[in-house]
């Protein structure tokens, strides 16, 4: 899934500075300052200027991080959005008993209990030894969804067992370890992604796209596909086209 | 089977977001309603957390104090906290900020009742 980011990456090499958190935005006539720190570290805080900003910063984080030149309509699109709830459980058995008793090669099994469905991995049939499967995946807004995001993730894991259980007998005796993430507990993200309403959509979504003197947005809260990678990738190739008519045009 | 999944989900998301918005939450009580929700992001004993962005802590937080701050913000969100306007009463809505503005360190005495939170909407 993170492999597009990974191989743009690798092309990039050190023109990207990894492990920051940004600190403050200052736009200005003539360019915009960055102000960071290290992510993981702190310390002082570094600068840096640039003429443009392309700026991919999830808005959910975005809207806390303090920006000063920024136009009140691009604000206030920014503020408008929020954020929708998603989990995953990754379980990890001794054998892959799916294939082995149950000749299930891949695909999902849906069920309307709150896991929403567990997937099988497409790769590796009839390997010996441990196996992994997505033991729960849970998204879409709504009251369940927020009651298993809330658990804490000992729990989520033990939901899914408990679950699971019921569409696979075998899960108690060959299950081995999990791992639970909600993603709004992801700390660089605060949540899956951006939930447009139709509403807010004809009231934000032209003023998201546009650049904003020097900044312009980027990722998938600038798109019509909530939540994914080519949504991600459409607004990239929107942004740049944008700014460049800007640049040509000044 | 990956890209099939995704577009399973991604079709689920687009179809299902807007109407499963007005599911309602089964908890009652605020203590069970913050558990079922809050606790998500505010965490159990309401510290909430930093990383890139902030979860504000409950935790003796003076927004408190007036009581229609939280009512508000619980039904209508704010930035990047959804709206819970949909899918809680409006008795759900009074418990949970009556239970946070109880407890955390907080202890505001007056109450806010479900007419408060029907004028908030």
């Amino acid at each position: 899934m993170g492999m597009i980011g990974k191989a743009f990456g690798k092309l990039l090499g050190d023109m990207i500075t990894y492990d920051c958190k940004v600190t403050s935005i200052q736009q200005g006539d003539k360019g915009v300052t960055i102000t960071y720190v290290s992510g993981k570290h702190g310390g002082m805080p570094k600068t840096a200027k640039a003429d443009w900003c392309v700026c991919t910063i999830p808005v959910s984080i975005l809207g806390q991080i303090p920006m000063s030149g920024i136009s009140a309509p691009m604000k206030n699109a920014i503020d408008s959005l929020w954020y929708i709830p998603a989990a995953k459980v990754g379980l990890q058995f001794k054998r892959r008993f799916w294939e082995e008793d149950d000749a299930i090669y891949g695909g999902n099994t849906y069920t309307d209990q709150p896991i929403f469905n567990i997937s099988y991995p497409s790769h590796g049939f009839f390997e010996k030894g441990p196996g992994v499967l997505l033991g729960a995946y849970v998204y879409r807004t709504g009251a369940k969804v927020y009651n298993f995001e809330a658990l804490p993730a000992r729990d989520m894991i033990k939901s899914a067992l408990e679950q699971g259980a019921k569409i696979h007998p075998q899960y108690p005796t060959e299950f081995q370890n999990g791992v639970a993430i909600a993603w709004h507990r992801v700390p660089w993200s605060l949540g899956c992604s951006a939930f447009w309403t139709e509403e807010n959509r004809a009231k934000n979504y032209e003023t998201i796209c546009q650049v904003d003197n020097r900044i312009v947005l980027a990722g998938e809260h600038c798109s019509r596909l909530m939540a994914w990678q080519e949504g991600s990738v459409l607004s990239a190739l929107d942004a740049i086209t944008r700014l460049h008519k800007r640049v040509m045009a000044a | 089977m990956t890209i099939k999944t995704l577009t399973i989900i991604a079709a689920t998301i687009a179809v299902t977001a807007i109407s499963a918005s007005a599911q309602p939450l089964p908890q009652q009580g605020g203590e069970a309603i913050y558990k079922g929700i809050c606790q998500d992001c505010h965490m159990p004993d309401g510290h909430g957390g930093t990383g890139a962005g902030t979860y504000p802590a409950l935790i003796r937080n003076p927004k408190l104090a007036e009581p229609g701050y939280p009512v508000s913000v619980v039904v209508h969100g704010q930035k990047a906290m959804p709206p819970f306007g949909a899918s809680l009463s409006d008795q759900q809505i009074a418990d949970v900020v009556n239970y946070v503005r109880g407890h955390f360190g907080n202890s505001y005495k007056d109450k806010v009742t479900a007419a408060d939170v029907r004028a908030a909407r």
